[in-house]
């Protein structure tokens, strides 16, 4: 009875240690890097009526000693659009499926990009001419992939966030 | 069944409104619910094809089923940036 019991032990250890065998590897060799990028990486979206200030925005930039590379730009309204004078926008959103069109771009750059942070400041309500109506900034270890991510970001925020403009000359 | 209707951007203008109920029969797909609503609101006919559609928070094709208390949303393309 007792050398039944110990055998059942044994067998029991062994498919444990398996187990974990089997998870160590599918970690290492799987799941770690996209669970630990997914960890590390920050969002921080603000849709907002208030003007962008970019100073405030790049004092609190926070970057660990891994990233190499910070790309961030700022999209200004123009003083024409459609070659007719205008001297502001009033943008509008569809607020809350603006919020997760945003958050599910970025996921989809998480899977893309080794990314550490993105953020993204879209403004609502009139903004005027020479003024910034987004800003976006990714980083990123290494420069090939912080513009890549930064530029798909908002070809694809232009496709597909419910966000128009509207145009006063 | 009753669906509200939202229009968001110039679609506010269009139908002279920013929501609207529609009372579809139920397996009513979203096409069907353009039709009865280029109907009611010409103005929107022609910009069928442009139109996006979005349930919830969303997007959903023309052949998306309805249901009782969808929430279906129309705007024009975006244009944010």
């Amino acid at each position: 009875m007792r050398y039944r019991s110990s055998r059942r032990c044994k067998a029991a250890d062994r498919i444990h240690d398996l187990r974990f065998a089997i998870y160590d590897l599918c970690a290492n060799a799987l799941l770690a890097p996209h669970f630990t990028r997914r960890a590390v990486v920050k969002r921080q979206l603000t849709i907002t009526l208030e003007p962008i200030d970019e100073a405030a925005l790049a004092s609190k930039r926070r970057m660990s000693d891994g990233m190499g590379a910070v790309v961030y730009f700022a999209g200004v309204v123009r003083a024409a659009e459609e070659n007719r004078a205008i001297h502001a926008i009033e943008y509008e959103a569809f607020q809350q499926m603006a919020e997760h069109q945003f958050n599910l771009l970025f996921s989809e750059m998480e899977k893309r990009w080794p990314i550490e942070s993105v953020r993204l400041v879209h403004r609502i309500g009139m903004v005027k001419v020479n003024e910034p109506s987004l800003w976006v900034e990714v980083v990123a270890p290494h420069r090939g992939e912080a513009f890549a991510a930064c530029q798909w970001l908002i070809d694809e925020l232009k496709r597909v966030v419910p966000i128009w403009k509207k145009p006063f000359a | 069944m009753k669906i509200a209707v939202h229009f968001y951007s110039y679609y506010k203008d269009l139908t002279g409104s920013a929501e609207t109920t529609e009372t579809l029969p139920p397996g009513s797909t979203i096409a069907d619910l353009l039709k009865q609503l280029m109907a009611r609101f010409p103005e929107l006919g022609a910009m069928q094809n442009s139109t996006l559609v979005a349930v919830g928070v969303d997007y959903q094709g023309r052949g998306y089923l309805l249901k009782e208390g969808d929430e279906v949303s129309l705007f024009p393309p975006v244009q944010g940036g």
